[in-house]
């Protein structure tokens, strides 16, 4: 039997250990709390970065459909553009320096979502009274250049016209969550291509179920030989943003936000200390096998005669934000799939045997080859916005 | 520790106090003009006046302890809050922090009391020491939120460091500020999962809280 000193003793002894236990865990809890600070858990879309997506219909004239481009889809939202603009005028080039050179080796990814901000450029000029009318790579060389849209006053009669696809532009995100089981009927599919004024360009739906397959088993082994690929996983993670500062600063890249998990996970995520490169590559994997391709209701691929003509790319980038755009105002929701398409390249320019190529050809019409490819199906949750550049940091 | 070492600590830290200021002014106003100096911080102009209020708060802390601090407990925390406020300035301002930082931290431990007492002042106030830490975790939490939580988080934080204060002289006035500085925030930012966890362990914490209150003479 205890004596009452050693009882005291013992009683000192549990107060001690839970108040070093309680210590320990209110440290714990202060750098989650941290955490909770640093990514914005409680934030995450209401500060500068996030902006250009609530104030793009604000701007009138030139300036304002600039704001409407710099939110269509592109490569990594690397944003490769810069806009020279005057009241008759814009000019859009691609910038360099925002190339992700191993996944872009031949910069088709570049030219693509250069593509897709001239078709958002359209909208918002036309919704701004403008009449505008697109050169492709005017000075005939593929120099960083891509197109001049020309700023016509549009017919009184005609006027502003703030198409449906217009106003999808600011609800328009890259969901890369689940999708849910109703299926997407063929007739569905065929609302959101059109075509017009966009020649050479088609988009050839995949929803058999064998050809599913076959082009889920290419995404999964693209999407790991990109990360057994050094280059190509070290090029990718440089544009991975992983705190709230980061995605401030740089106002681009990829960030958990959008990376389509459940809120629950979401957050996890942000509490844990940020992943590394081999970390991210195996969660990307992981999604593309268990959620990805698991609960896509359809691949789209965009086809064209020749893939590697600059202005062919760019136009297939219009059609692709077009896509996009049209699927976001039915409630559709779409994801950009590029890791096929980026091993392809990858492999042409280091002169490797070509993995994927035939594969996917055999999924596609004769004749055509592949330029971007895509999945579909009904959101689950609401996609969340990328970071954007403000458009005084793009246009001159 | 000899009188004149701690006047010349006291003399330290009002100075580390007064640049902080200064550099929280510099911060807010010329911010973005120095990235290389302030830290390159995405908002500036917020950071800057977290710092001027925290260098505020280094001034009082300093002020209490230079007039005398009669107690041991009131003294050590006067200067850990200095220590706090130096080392989280570090976070603020950038290198514009080097000269204030460090005079802070220097002034604080001039006239820090005896290992003895500070440690007598741990083990006596751990607890309440321990809420009025889970306060400034909400605090912070609540600083990058949107503004429905940013509102409960504040004044939830503000509650319970208060209530921490007031467990020996009023705790059933305790009680209700730890129940109203956690539950409103857990429930409006549940979905960040750490507010929960301080509702738990303030929960937890409340007890031994609660219980000292009664046993120990005011």
């Amino acid at each position: 039997m205890p004596t009452p000193e050693s009882g005291l003793s013992r009683r000192r002894f549990l107060a001690r250990a839970l108040t070093g236990g309680a210590t320990i865990a209110v440290v714990g809890t202060g750098g989650l709390s941290y955490r909770v600070f640093d990514t914005a858990v409680l934030d995450p879309h209401h500060r500068d970065a996030y902006d250009p997506w609530t104030t793009w219909r604000e701007a009138p004239g030139p300036l304002g459909a600039v704001a409407a481009a710099i939110l269509a889809a592109n490569p990594h939202n690397t944003q490769p553009w810069t806009f020279r603009v005057t009241s008759q005028v814009i000019d859009v080039h691609a910038d360099p320096a925002r190339r992700v050179v191993a996944l872009d080796p031949l910069g088709r990814e570049t030219h693509i979502g250069l593509g897709c901000a001239l078709e958002n450029l359209v909208l918002g000029a036309q919704a701004r009274g403008l009449d505008p009318t697109v050169s492709l790579l005017p000075d005939g060389s593929d120099d960083g250049w891509v197109a001049s849209v020309a700023l016509g006053r549009a017919p009184a009669a005609g006027g502003a016209r703030a198409s449906d696809l217009y106003d999808a532009i600011g609800d328009r995100h890259s969901d890369r969550g689940a999708y849910g089981d109703e299926a997407l009927t063929a007739q569905t599919l065929s609302l959101l291509v059109d075509t017009a004024g966009l020649p050479g360009v088609e988009v050839h739906w995949i929803t058999e179920r064998p050809a599913m397959e076959s082009m889920s088993t290419l995404m999964i082994e693209a999407a790991t030989a990109v990360t057994e690929d050094q280059q190509q996983s070290r090029d990718g993670f440089v544009w991975f943003r992983p705190d709230d500062d980061e995605i401030q600063r740089h106002r681009d890249g990829l960030t958990l936000d959008g990376q389509g998990m459940s809120p629950a996970v979401l957050t996890i995520a942000k509490l844990i200390p940020a992943s590394s490169r081999t970390a991210g590559d195996a969660f990307w994997v992981t999604q593309t096998r268990n959620v990805h391709t698991a609960t896509a209701k359809a691949y789209g691929v965009i086809t064209v005669a020749d893939a590697g003509d600059p202005a062919t790319r760019l136009t297939g980038g219009r059609l692709l934000q077009r896509v996009h755009l049209t699927a976001t105002s039915h409630g559709v929701a779409m994801q950009h799939m590029n890791q096929i398409t980026e091993r392809i390249d990858r492999d042409a320019s280091t002169g490797s045997v070509d993995q994927f190529s035939a594969r996917l050809q055999a999924l596609l019409p004769p004749g055509t080859q592949p330029l971007a490819s895509f999945r579909v199906g009904h959101p689950v949750r609401q996609a969340r916005l990328s970071p954007r550049r403000a458009v005084d940091e793009v246009a001159t | 520790m000899s009188t004149h070492t701690s006047r010349v600590g006291s003399v330290l830290t009002i100075t580390g106090a007064a640049l902080g200021v200064s550099t929280g002014i510099v911060q807010a106003v010329f911010g973005s003009q120095i990235p290389e100096w302030s830290g390159a911080k995405a908002e500036p102009l917020p950071l800057g006046i977290l710092t001027i209020a925290l260098s505020c708060m280094a001034a009082t802390a300093a002020l209490v302890v230079r007039r005398g601090a009669n107690r041991p407990t009131k003294q050590v925390a006067m200067l850990a809050t200095v220590v706090v406020v130096a080392l989280v300035c570090f976070t603020t301002v950038g290198r514009l922090w080097l000269v204030p930082g460090p005079l802070l931290l220097l002034g604080a431990g001039l006239q820090t009391p005896t290992v003895t007492e500070v440690w007598t002042v741990v083990r006596s106030e751990a607890i309440p020491a321990l809420v009025v830490a889970l306060g400034a975790c909400e605090l912070l939490m609540a600083a990058g939120a949107t503004p429905l939580p940013m509102i409960v988080g504040g004044l939830g934080g503000a509650a319970l460091v208060t209530g921490a204060t007031l467990a020996r002289t009023h705790p059933r006035i305790c009680a209700a500020l730890l129940l109203a500085g956690t539950v409103p925030f857990a429930v409006v930012a549940w979905t960040a999962l750490v507010p929960l966890l301080v509702l738990v362990l303030v929960a937890a914490l409340a007890a031994p809280l609660l219980h000292r209150s009664a046993t120990m003479p005011g």
